[in-house]
């Protein structure tokens, strides 16, 4: 038996896990940002997503009318920044880093806040791996800054778990139930975001080969013989 | 105990590969450092190890005997008796099938220090029956997620929701068994019970030879020996009967055992000799016999599911009537024995076998729990049907108990062999 029984009467993801894993998400896209038009229109999106978090709140408290007016409202901001970055990008390249780093946000707020369970998890996924792709497209057409981007990818990182946690608990938990676990979690995963970004730092130092052929194929050896290792396939394993 | 791995971490990798190709595919060094993270977090998902399993549980119900309907508080609490910290410890309470939960979830999770403790309570409404919280079931995750335990842990409790009764439900002037003659009260043996012509066959102790005396005529002495009055029990659980007034309510057949066992608890201190018949998609069956050896035999079939299901069989289409467990019933019955018959009276099977026992002799009563509701034009329609067969078996002269789950038995017998 390594399941838990089906299923609780709420599975929406447990809202304080929730919101640090948004709060966490929007600290990654601030992080992987290139100027300061860019890290405005960020600001604004996650001010409309802060919003929608507070309508979430109101809502699940009984005061339904004032708490939607307010989710629609945090919608409505978080889809303007979105228009308004892309649209105030001076490259093509530019601007659809900056649809990934808004859009990603939003995808996992919806996830997290509005979907419940198997639906919530792939969102949610699709979310940051959204924001992933524009932290790295960020990083080569906007040249931000390698601290930044280590900072950026290791919040990604941790925003994964975070969500993932909380999907988990809304799913065999309950949304209702006042758990230590997420906290933990995510402090012992933050624990690890910053050795990341810190051994990220470090390699930075040590000089790259260049790129030849031959260091280049050693590179992607080295990298094709990690992920054999460090991929995880999860069979049932029986104890005794 | 299972152990179950997770690919939690597998998207990180990939974002960490597909950079790397990327990095490699548009000779951007950024790229291949920005890919350390992934790693490192790949490698700290399978630094993890597998937690043990050190957690004990323990539940408080109060009151344990509730009435019906009153709201019983269950306290559980979880400790974690090992020296590892365990990060992630989520608990399902095993809470019976026919106790609706209110106030609270019946699920928990926290982390545990070694040592610490956590509790989370709840209420449920309380049903008439005995009723047991299995173990709680606890899936135990280690520190990155990527591995998680699965066990039972913690005690087996019960509750007893009992409506005791004092009558059996047969009419006070009914004779204690069949044949109309009472038992001597500590007479044991045979006794006379008439005289008849002499046969060749009969053994000489039995002739009377004061009558050969008197009259020179062999007569044989016949003895009534004397019996315990035979009772079966006989519960409805085809298909059919598995019915409840609602989504979150016990079943007919839930009812119809806790009645046996208080009818059952009755019999205790009489000489009535107690059997057990389940119509089920056969009949199952115990020959009534006296003692209490035979009552406990009877008593420990009622709260086995392979005996008697409470919850209904897969595969079993629930509007099957044409089961013929009853049929072999009214056949296997012996003369003279009396029977409770314990149904819902959802169609007319029960009926039938109940007047066709009657016809036979057999003093017949019929207990049936109400599962309807009025709720819908349907269930309405269902609890008129119900009605006219209670009507028309009391026109038959047969008595029937009918027992609204809510209220206590014993009222509901008396109203029912008064009637």
């Amino acid at each position: 038996m390594s399941d838990l029984p089906p299923v609780p009467t709420a599975t929406t993801p447990a809202l304080p896990g929730a919101s640090i894993a948004l709060a966490v998400t929007l600290g990654a896209t601030l992080a992987g940002a290139a100027g300061p038009l860019q890290t405005a229109g960020l600001l604004l999106g996650a001010t409309g997503l802060g919003v929608v978090v507070a309508g979430v709140v109101l809502r699940r408290r009984e005061r339904r009318v004032v708490g939607s007016v307010t989710t629609l409202l945090g919608f409505a901001i978080a889809t303007a920044s979105v228009v308004a970055g892309s649209a105030t990008a001076p490259t093509v390249p530019r601007s659809i880093t900056v649809l990934a780093l808004s859009i990603g946000p939003i995808l996992v707020a919806l996830a997290l806040l509005f979907l419940t369970g198997r639906r919530a998890r792939p969102v949610a996924l699709a979310g940051i791996a959204t924001v992933f792709a524009g932290m790295l497209a960020n990083a080569v057409v906007a040249d931000v800054a390698l601290w930044r981007g280590a900072i950026a990818v290791s919040l990604a990182c941790l925003a994964t778990d975070v969500a993932s946690r909380s999907i988990g608990l809304g799913e065999t938990v309950g949304a209702g139930a006042t758990t230590s676990v997420e906290f933990v979690g995510a402090a012992t995963t933050a624990a690890v975001a910053v050795v990341a970004a810190v051994t990220t730092l470090v390699l930075a130092r040590v000089a790259l080969p260049g790129t030849s052929l031959v260091g280049l194929s050693s590179i992607l050896l080295a990298v094709l013989v990690a992920t054999a290792l460090l991929v995880h396939v999860s069979p049932v394993q029986r104890g005794s | 105990m299972s152990v179950r791995r997770t690919a939690r971490w597998n998207l990180v990798l990939a974002v960490g590969v597909t950079a790397i190709a990327v990095g490699v595919l548009l000779e951007e060094p950024v790229l291949l450092l920005l890919a350390v993270p992934s790693f490192v977090f790949a490698a700290y998902s399978h630094a993890s190890p597998v937690v043990p399993q050190t957690v004990a549980v323990e539940r408080e119900v109060a009151p344990s005997d509730p009435d019906h309907g009153e709201h019983v508080t269950v306290s559980v609490s979880v400790q974690n008796v090992g020296d590892r910290y365990l990060p992630d410890v989520r608990l399902v309470d095993g809470v019976p099938a026919a106790l609706p939960v209110r106030d609270g979830p019946a699920r928990h999770a926290a982390a545990l220090a070694p040592g610490a403790k956590t509790q989370f309570t709840y209420t449920v409404i309380a049903k008439r029956g005995i009723h047991r919280f299995d173990q709680c079931t606890a899936v135990l995750g280690n520190t990155s997620g990527t591995a998680t335990v699965g066990m039972e842990v913690g005690p087996e409790t019960r509750i007893a929701c009992r409506s005791r009764v004092r009558t059996l439900p047969f009419p006070p002037a009914a004779p204690a068994f069949p044949g109309g003659s009472s038992p001597e009260a500590g007479a044991s043996g045979i006794t006379f019970d008439r005289l008849r012509e002499y046969r060749r066959s009969d053994s000489f102790q039995r002739i009377d030879w004061n009558r050969y005396a008197r009259h020179g005529e062999l007569s044989t002495v016949v003895s009534h020996e004397q019996r315990s009055p035979r009772l079966v029990l006989c519960l409805d659980a085809r298909p059919c009967a598995y019915r409840s007034a609602g989504p979150n309510e016990p079943g007919a057949v839930s009812y119809e055992r806790a009645a046996a066992r208080e009818l059952l608890a009755a019999t205790r201190n009489t000489p009535v000799a107690v059997g057990l018949g389940v119509c089920a998609a056969e009949l199952r069956w115990i020959e009534p016999g006296p003692g209490d050896r035979t009552r406990s035999v009877v008593s420990t079939s009622l709260e086995r599911p392979s005996f008697l299901p409470v919850e209904p069989p897969e595969g079993i289409h629930r509007t099957r009537t044409d089961d013929q467990s009853m049929h072999v019933l009214r056949q296997r019955i012996q003369r003279g024995t009396w029977v409770v018959l314990l149904t819902p009276l959802l169609d007319e099977d029960p009926l039938e076998t109940a007047r066709e026992l009657r016809t036979a002799g057999h003093p017949v009563t019929v207990v049936s729990p109400d599962v309807t509701a009025a709720e819908s034009t349907g269930t309405r329609v269902a609890a008129l049907d119900r009605a006219n067969r209670i009507d028309r078996l009391r026109r038959a002269g047969i008595h029937v108990v009918d027992w609204v789950p809510g209220d206590p038995l014993e009222e509901a017998i008396r109203n029912g062999i008064r009637r």
